[in-house]
């Protein structure tokens, strides 16, 4: 009957049923055969929804959304092109790293192709960058953000795993760096290879380049210089971006006018709205999940067959892109991370470590084949046969995948900040 | 009926977004002014950081019943790119229908949750009983419900 | 013959797995199996897994648990009286406590039960102290630093207004950055929690005047409990009752020896006069006066006043 059930929501998932009504609905159906109140489902969602943290989602979202509006991406491609455009590939790596940039303080990686992508993918075409590699960069590269704070899937896996913020933004970042530098170093050999020309370093522009973004240089340190130095709390932090980009974009740059501010509340709203309704349900399932115990049920059937982390680390991490593919990242934060955390703990996996993990499959998994959200909101995005975006990011994503494995297999690399 | 309810809904949606507007940014506001308060004069407001946290449970349900009216719920997606229009008028009914369902068992589960929460009395901040914020629980619910309902009604009679 | 029909009754709390408080519901569960011949089993879930105080009493509402280890606070919102424990400088020491919990602890008990929940034991947290990055021994002290204050807690609330303290407010989690940015520099929690909590690596004094008292509680479902066999019944009361006595030494214990280990740290202890802690007390007597009938009533105030002079008289 479960079988029979939970078979029917995930064809009702695949064919484009809410991600929240399918978790709902089956958290909804359990609790029902568990004899256990309905109710217990909003008890969750209002127990999440009011969680301290929380209130840094909404403040960043919005900070994200309003960056995204304002003319805060062409400033930063100019300025970065300007240090950048001497270097072979120096183009692809800015877009990269832009691209990095913005995920992370937006948090939502399609808002990253969809935001950057139409300046960036015309430039890297316009500089003689073949055009199938220019989709694989741009479809792939807006989940690179994801393992450096202040993004979203970040805060969610602290919050959902109830692990330190602080940790593990600070052991986001050489992994995080690790992969835009595996990233960078084939663009440099493509670009070599494909003899893409390269751009005049000038003093001047770099400094016009620079004094038009004069704002904005300090918002990353504002940020991560605040939560690093243990300045200010994580909601904290929140407010001060959110006061600071509207100061910047409203007030000095005056690229979003005060009458919009409304409209891109709405907007940013509907994403932590539809964030909301997902984490909450999942946390309505989490609980009747572990009302059953069926997280130490898992445990000791892991135990039984899998003898070493080694080989545990593999199946997870098949596991996570496999899940980071189908479900989305965020669904499968929610879901997965409450009932895999208990049993990574059980073979020694550092809590942190095990959130770089989590996140880096998720981050690649959102751009595999057939399912990653990455490369359907590219082929939108771009106007490209969804085929054509398979092919392009499979180098990319071979890539990320040894990427993947070093951060897997050498813990050092996410805990050595940490202390 | 549909028509009726179609007014409807675009005067609760400009609700919404007043709320939306307005909610977001006291939100901004106190969240601000905590900081400042705390680094500056070293006090605060001791209702603020609970106001907050409400607030975030208004902007957030708002936000997700928006995210109903407009179908913009995170969703996967995928394989009802493949199918031929016709096919995906059904397919969107059924999704609806069981969308409906799901939520319309939701409210009740939020009227349940509210009203044992009056029962139990606990008071939140300013000396408000807590159970009065929450009732945006089944209000968004009640509201999702009704829009999947539409939706479902409105693809049936005119596909 | 009928097959034996076997109650599972599940219990949630905030105590982590390994923990003293752990081990003995484990030990209860043990020795209730045991003796009522596997007729009753507890089902545990520690760590907070199923949520904060506040969401374990709202899940034995609707039946998903059917009981919770709760702080004397938690208690407090079932059976408003309860609150009157709480009142700051109100003991002196922890003989003060039982004392007085021996003569008012079967009202408590009452008024739990006659709000649906049977009382099984009760064990605490302990005596919550006054800590700072500043030297404080005095109100005038108090006044003039940045004292933290934790929302949930109404009493505390009161009693920093009546000192004219401008108390700020943060979430548990964000306590720790606090004291290290300087946000603030009084803190208050029981010595173990300050351990747990890592507070004491950034707290310089601790006042060594208990400041409030925070009891610990296991309750069950009055429905669950008296569908019971009496025999049942009066084994798990039995259990409870010992094994949390049990716990409540031990806890003595390790409070006692978590000042030490803050000592050891570099924590210096601070003796307020007796005029000083005379004052504190005049603050605390004064916020209390506005603050009968919001929680405790006038009559638990009165007796719970009456049984402490008596049982300080008899000292004398
Ligand atoms: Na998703
Ligand atoms: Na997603």
């Amino acid at each position: 009957m479960t079988i029979l059930f939970s078979s029917i929501l995930v064809l009702l998932m695949l064919l484009g049923a809410p991600i929240f009504v399918v978790v709902a609905g089956l958290a909804l159906f359990l609790l029902f055969f568990g004899q256990i109140d309905s109710s217990a489902m909003i008890i969750e969602m209002h127990r999440m929804a009011t969680t301290p943290v929380l209130v840094a989602i909404p403040l960043f979202t919005f900070a994200g959304y309003l960056l995204s509006e304002s003319g805060a991406p062409k400033r930063l491609i100019r300025a970065s092109d300007a240090i950048l455009g001497r270097v072979p590939g120096g183009l692809a790596i800015i877009a990269l790293i832009t691209c990095a940039i913005f995920t992370a303080l937006t948090g939502a990686t399609g808002l990253t192709i969809i935001a950057l992508g139409g300046i960036l993918f015309p430039a890297l075409v316009k500089g003689k960058y073949p055009e199938k590699f220019s989709l694989g960069l741009l479809t792939t590269s807006g989940t690179l953000g994801l393992l450096f704070p202040p993004s979203l899937p970040l805060i969610i896996y602290a919050i959902v795993a109830k692990v330190r913020i602080d940790q593990l933004f600070l052991a986001g970042l050489l992994p995080g760096i690790m992969l835009v530098v595996l990233l960078s170093g084939f663009s440099v050999q493509k670009a070599v290879f494909a003899k893409v020309p390269r751009t005049r370093f000038r003093v001047t522009e770099l400094l016009k380049a620079l004094r038009g973004t004069i704002w904005e240089i300090p918002l990353p340190f504002i940020v991560l210089g605040g939560i690093y130095s243990g300045y200010f709390a994580i909601s904290e932090a929140a407010a001060i971006t959110v006061a600071y980009v509207l100061l910047v974009e409203v007030v000095i740059y005056r690229d979003i006018k005060l009458r919009e501010l409304p409209r891109i509340m709405r907007t940013s709203m509907v994403l932590v709205g539809g964030l909301l309704v997902i984490l909450g349900a999942a946390l309505g399932l989490t609980n009747y999940l572990i009302d059953e115990q069926v997280p130490m049920k898992m445990l000791n059937f892991f135990q039984a067959h899998i003898a070493s982390p080694f080989l545990f680390l593999v199946v997870l991490n098949f596991f996570l892109l496999a899940v980071g593919c189908t479900m989305g990242i965020f669904s499968a934060l929610t879901v997965v991370v409450p009932l895999v955390t208990p049993i990574a703990l059980a073979y020694g996996i550092n809590p942190i470590h095990l959130g770089i993990i989590f996140l880096t499959n998720l981050e690649i998994g959102a751009s595999i084949p057939p399912l990653g959200v990455n490369l359907f909101i590219s082929s939108i995005r771009f106007e490209k046969p969804v085929l054509r975006l398979y092919l392009a990011s499979l180098p990319f994503i071979a890539i990320l995948l040894l990427g993947l494995a070093v951060i897997t297999y050498l813990p050092w690399l996410s805990l050595v900040l940490v202390k | 009926m549909i028509q009726h309810w179609e007014r409807l809904d675009s005067i609760i949606d400009r609700v919404e977004q007043t709320l939306i507007s307005i909610l977001l940014s006291v939100m901004i506001l106190i969240a601000f002014l905590q900081i400042v308060l705390r680094n500056l004069f070293a006090t605060g407001l001791t209702w603020g950081d609970p106001l907050v946290r409400n607030l975030v449970l208004w902007v957030g349900f708002i936000g997700a019943a928006i995210a109903t009216r407009e179908g913009k719920h995170i969703s996967i997606d995928v394989v009802s790119q493949l199918v031929p229009p016709r096919g995906k008028i059904f397919i969107e009914v059924i999704i609806q229908i069981f969308s409906f369902i799901v939520c319309g068992l939701l409210t009740f589960a939020a009227v349940k949750f509210v009203r044992n929460e009056a029962l139990m009395g606990s008071i939140t901040f300013l000396g408000i009983r807590a159970w009065v914020p929450e009732l945006i629980l089944p209000a968004a619910f009640g509201l999702m419900t009704l829009r999947f309902g539409f939706r479902c009604l409105k693809n049936f009679l005119w596909p | 013959g009928r097959p034996q029909e076997v109650t599972v009754i599940k219990i949630a709390t905030l105590a982590p797995d390994g923990s003293s408080w752990m081990k003995t519901l484990n030990a209860i569960n043990a020795e209730v199996m045991e003796k009522t011949k596997g007729k009753v089993a507890f089902k545990i879930y520690s760590g907070g897994v199923l949520g904060d105080e506040k969401d374990m009493m709202r899940k034995m509402q609707i039946g998903q648990i059917q009981g919770a280890g709760l702080s004397s606070g938690g208690l407090a919102t079932i059976f408003k009286e309860i609150d009157v424990m709480h009142i700051p400088f109100f003991f002196q020491n922890y003989e003060e406590v039982d004392y007085l919990l021996k003569k008012m602890g079967p009202y408590f008990k009452k008024g739990l039960e006659d709000n649906g929940y049977i009382m099984l034991g009760w064990s605490e947290a302990g005596f919550t102290y006054l800590m700072s990055t500043v030297y404080v021994s005095s109100v005038n002290d108090l006044k003039k630093a940045k004292v933290w204050i934790w929302q949930e807690s109404s009493m505390a609330k009161a009693i920093f207004h009546e000192a004219g303290v401008a108390a700020i407010p943060l979430s548990l989690p964000d306590v720790l950055v606090g004291l290290q940015t300087g946000m603030v520099d009084v803190v208050y929690s029981p010595p173990t929690v300050a351990i747990a909590l890592q507070w004491f690596t950034k707290v310089k004094y601790l006042v060594d005047v208990p400041l409030s008292y925070i009891g610990v509680g296991v309750v069950v479902r009055k429905d669950v409990f008296k569908k019971l066999p009496p025999t049942s019944q009066a084994i798990i009361l039995e259990s409870f009752q010992r094994n949390l006595d049990q716990l409540k030494t031990l806890t003595r214990r390790e409070n006692h020896e978590a000042i030490k280990v803050m000592q050891n740290n570099g924590v210096k202890i601070v003796n307020p006069s007796k005029d000083q802690i005379a004052e504190f007390k005049g603050l605390s007597e004064k916020a209390i006066a506005r603050f009968t009938n919001q929680t405790f009533s006038p009559k638990a105030l009165a007796d719970a006043t009456a049984i402490l002079e008596a049982y300080r008289k008899g000292k004398k």
